[in-house]
């Protein structure tokens, strides 16, 4: 019950500060930009956006002529002034060789957003091209294609892209921001204790042990809370998730973080320096994580796409059999401090 | 001379080998390390081995006779798309491999071209020989795979003068095949950015914990005794500056470009000043913490968003920190608008900060901005500057409420009232502290509202045709209307006032967007 009463205390401060509500509307915002910067690359590599595009040609290249209508030009430089007029979207410099190697100079606008609608629109025709020149040359070409059940579905080159800008950047970004913000807010409730000296009093009132489990305690709900609002935001921006896996193992990396943040308190009681080598150790770890295959980051990303394997499963108890002698670590070093 | 640098130095001189050390030695190969060991394709499963899918018996994708299956999921999407590109490069080596060069006939390479400028190009000679290149080195490439940039041709540099202008075109050479033309996103040089950027903000960090222990201790207090508000603050600040000017010098040098010196030290002077803001606004350091992972968030979002998508135009700081690295470097019409706006982002706040010590240990937060706004705020004059000046703040929070309310798009209401609310907050500011200082609230209502529509239009003026001026007179008279309805309403409190003014501003702009979508 102590412990409970230390939690209370800690969460509290928090809601009156109204600080949270910050940390809330970052995590809907990350979900929603995200979301944004997800839909704008599928945008920049999708076929879907293709259009008509008006293409300047310059040389002689019949082959490719009988592909796609060109405006020929004499000259690159009247082709690259219909470019600047607006003319033409493209300007393609090719001199034709069936037999041999052709290089394509492709001259588009800078900097513009119509480059986004051209640039698909001409690797298909170049890719048709390329496809053509082969099979003048008897070269077999490759085709793909896709079907779901009896009927022909065009996939967007470059969905996967979308796919894991969403799963594998967006959703691990959430859960170590999350971290981040429970870590360092257990960091800041046991050094202020410490700074203000009022740690002594409260050990007065309860044991170390009801102490360390209330404050955990505090960060675990803030961590759960934030979690609700993360998961909650990216499935309002249409993100499929599989919510009870993601929540568990989101719940297991920040115990991890959480761990780390304590033996870091262990180590050093004054905030500035808690925080500051918390953050230069978790940033190798979590470049490490992201790049480990299992790892807890990635048992996140399994999970929220209900992918079950044993690493998934045994993420849980793996981060309580770490995260508890962190627990008896800090109350020991509290003991000895204060007994 | 300088105690307060030479005691701040002295308290924190075990972290700076630390922040350095991070930064240029361990970080950027280890960004690099993990961009290159990106692999994602366990996320995927297949009813044979493919590559390293997953072999399952419910797979995203069923690979048959001379057809793939998909299920009608994103993820089953993705799994094709990556089997797809899979697929081709394993076609593409064993062409190589039977036919040899003749089994790529197209190779491809893309000059863009700015077409802002007025062309007569009387001047411009096309290059020689550019459609059968005999400068090819063609050692033959060992594995197709990396048939992606099948052959680098020598760095050639061609200057072309259309009109007065100068432009570059074929800076860097390279030969695609046409599956791999891709639109001009600067991934991997982003990864490096964002690695460089790192070390910034351990280094605002440092100074926020240490400028919030003088702050809860105590110590400002004592300090100023001894020295003026302003001088504290420099002091405080200088060591830290002097680091970022070091770090950015160290930048500079390694990607050997001297455009990338202002870029990154005008984003570090952005965070140490927000930082600095932040611990003014903050009553303790579980605040300090809150506030500050956000706003670093935030502040992450607006320099590095844009530069995600990188054709567009050059004026994200991080766009042209890309280019930089790319080795293009960065033109110097976008490099001063766009350090520039972060600079004068960060003096704006160090000046709200130096003028904050009295308000410091105020209890709520819009207490202290009004408290620290109205000491400041003083003059006619300085409303229709500072008023002005509030643009680029208002920018940012704007885009973090877009994000906020983007799920509910489909509904504009919320993020019309939304926006509305954040620009009536900024004018209502002004006027409401500068009634504060006795001044006229109606004169410094219509003035608050003409320098927000100069800020506003001042930022919009590079993007919009000079044409469409004639319309800007009706933007500005609702402005007018809007502070005016402020100032009317402000003896009900700041709140109340914000309220009604916000109210008449989303109706405003929702009568906008269904005029343009009717």
């Amino acid at each position: 019950m102590d412990a409970l009463k230390i939690a209370k205390k800690d969460l509290k401060a928090l809601t009156n500060e109204k600080t949270i509500i910050l940390a809330i509307l970052l995590l809907l915002a990350i979900s929603s930009l995200s979301k944004i910067i997800a839909t704008g690359l599928t945008i920049l590599y999708s076929p879907s956006v293709q259009s008509e595009i008006r293409v300047g040609l310059v040389g002689e290249a019949p082959l490719f002529e009988s592909l796609t209508p060109c405006l020929k030009y004499k000259t690159l430089d009247s082709a690259l002034l219909a470019l600047k007029k607006g003319e033409v979207d493209a300007v393609l410099l090719i001199n034709e060789n069936v037999s041999g190697t052709n290089y394509v100079d492709v001259f588009i606008p800078k900097e513009e957003i119509k480059s986004v609608r051209i640039i698909p629109t001409l690797r298909k025709i170049l890719m048709e091209y390329q496809d053509r020149l082969r099979a003048e040359r008897g070269i077999p070409t490759l085709v793909i294609k896709a079907y779901n059940g009896k009927s022909y579905v065009e996939i967007p080159e470059g969905i996967s892209l979308q796919f894991e800008v969403i799963y594998v950047v967006l959703i691990p970004l959430m859960v170590i921001l999350v971290g981040v913000i429970s870590s360092i807010y257990v960091i800041d409730i046991f050094c202020e204790e410490f700074e203000r000296n009022t740690i002594e009093l409260l050990l007065c009132c309860v044991s170390t042990w009801n102490l360390v489990v209330g404050k955990i305690l505090s960060a675990l709900v803030l961590s759960i809370l934030l979690t609700i609002f993360w998961i909650g935001g990216l499935i309002a921006n249409g993100i499929g998730i599989d919510i009870l896996p993601t929540f568990a193992s989101s719940l297991s990396f920040y115990l991890l973080m959480i761990s780390t943040a304590l033996l870091t308190v262990v180590k050093f009681r004054r905030r500035a320096e808690a925080q500051f080598v918390f953050s230069i150790i978790m940033l190798p770890v979590i470049l490490s994580l992201i790049l480990l295959n299992p790892s807890p980051l990635t048992s996140v990303i399994k999970s929220s796409l209900s992918i079950v394997d044993t690493t998934v499963l045994l993420s849980v108890p793996i981060s309580l059999i770490l995260f508890f002698p962190s627990l008896i670590l800090l109350r020991r070093s509290l003991e000895l401090a204060f007994y | 001379m300088l105690e307060i640098s030479r005691g701040e130095l002295k308290r924190r001189s075990k972290y700076v080998p630390i922040v350095f050390l991070v930064g240029l030695l361990i970080l950027i190969p280890a960004v690099k390390l993990v961009h290159q060991s990106f692999n994602f394709g366990w996320l995927y499963s297949a009813n044979v081995p493919v590559d390293d899918f997953t072999v399952s018996d419910d797979p995203d994708i069923v690979v048959g006779r001379g057809v793939v299956f998909v299920k009608d999921s994103l993820k089953s999407y993705a799994a094709f798309d990556r089997f797809r590109e899979i697929v081709r490069n394993e076609y593409n080596e064993w062409l190589f491999q039977n036919y040899g060069e003749k089994a790529f006939p197209v190779l491809v390479r893309v000059h863009e071209i700015p077409t802002g400028l007025i062309a007569t190009p009387k001047e411009y000679k096309p290059p020689k020989k550019q459609t059968t290149p005999k400068v090819i080195k063609r050692t033959p490439p060992p594995r197709v795979t990396e048939v992606k940039e099948i052959k680098k041709i020598k760095k050639e540099i061609k200057e072309i003068k259309i009109g007065r202008e100068k432009e570059k075109i074929g800076k860097s050479v390279e030969y695609y095949l046409p599956e791999n033309l891709r639109p001009p996103i600067l991934f991997e040089k982003f990864v490096y950015a964002f690695a460089v950027l790192l070390p910034l903000y351990f280094i605002s960090q440092v100074f926020s914990s240490s400028f919030m222990e003088d702050k809860v201790k105590g110590r400002i207090e004592v300090l100023l005794t001894v020295s003026s508000e302003q001088k504290y603050l420099a002091e405080k600040l200088l060591p830290y500056i002097v680091l970022i000017s070091v770090l950015s010098i160290s930048v500079a040098i390694f990607f050997k470009d001297p455009a990338v010196f202002p870029i990154v030290f005008s984003i570090g002077l952005l965070m140490i000043s927000i930082d600095a803001f932040i611990v003014f606004l903050s009553r303790s350091y579980r605040e300090l913490s809150f506030i500050s992972v956000v706003v670093s968030i935030i502040i992450t979002a607006y320099l590095l968003l844009p530069a995600i998508f990188s054709f567009i135009p050059s004026l994200s700081p991080v766009t042209l920190l890309m280019y930089c690295i790319k080795g293009e470097g960065a033109e110097l019409s976008y490099l001063i608008p766009s350090t520039f706006h972060l600079i004068l982002m960060a003096v704006i706040l160090l000046l709200i900060t130096s003028n904050s010590f009295e308000f410091m240990q105020s209890r709520s937060i819009l207490g202290k901005v009004i408290d620290v706004t109205a000491r400041m705020n003083d003059r006619y004059y300085k409303v229709l500057i500072f008023t002005a000046l509030s643009i680029p703040f208002v920018l940012l929070i704007e885009l973090f409420v877009v994000a906020v309310t983007f799920p509910l798009r489909e509904y504009y209401l919320p993020v019309l009232v939304s926006l509305a609310i954040v620009e009536e907050f900024f004018k209502g500011l002004f006027i409401y502290t500068a009634d504060m200082n006795d001044l006229n609230p109606y004169i410094s209502a219509i003035l608050s509202a003409t320098g927000f529509f100069i800020g506003e239009k001042l930022v919009l003026f590079s993007y919009l045709p000079t044409a469409l001026a004639g319309l800007f007179l009706i933007p500005l008279l609702a402005h007018i209307i809007f502070a005016i309805t402020f100032a009317l309403t402000m003896e009900f409190g700041f709140k109340r006032a914000l309220i009604i003014s916000s109210s008449l501003h989303a109706t405003y702009n929702g009568l906008i967007v269904w005029m343009l979508l009717r």
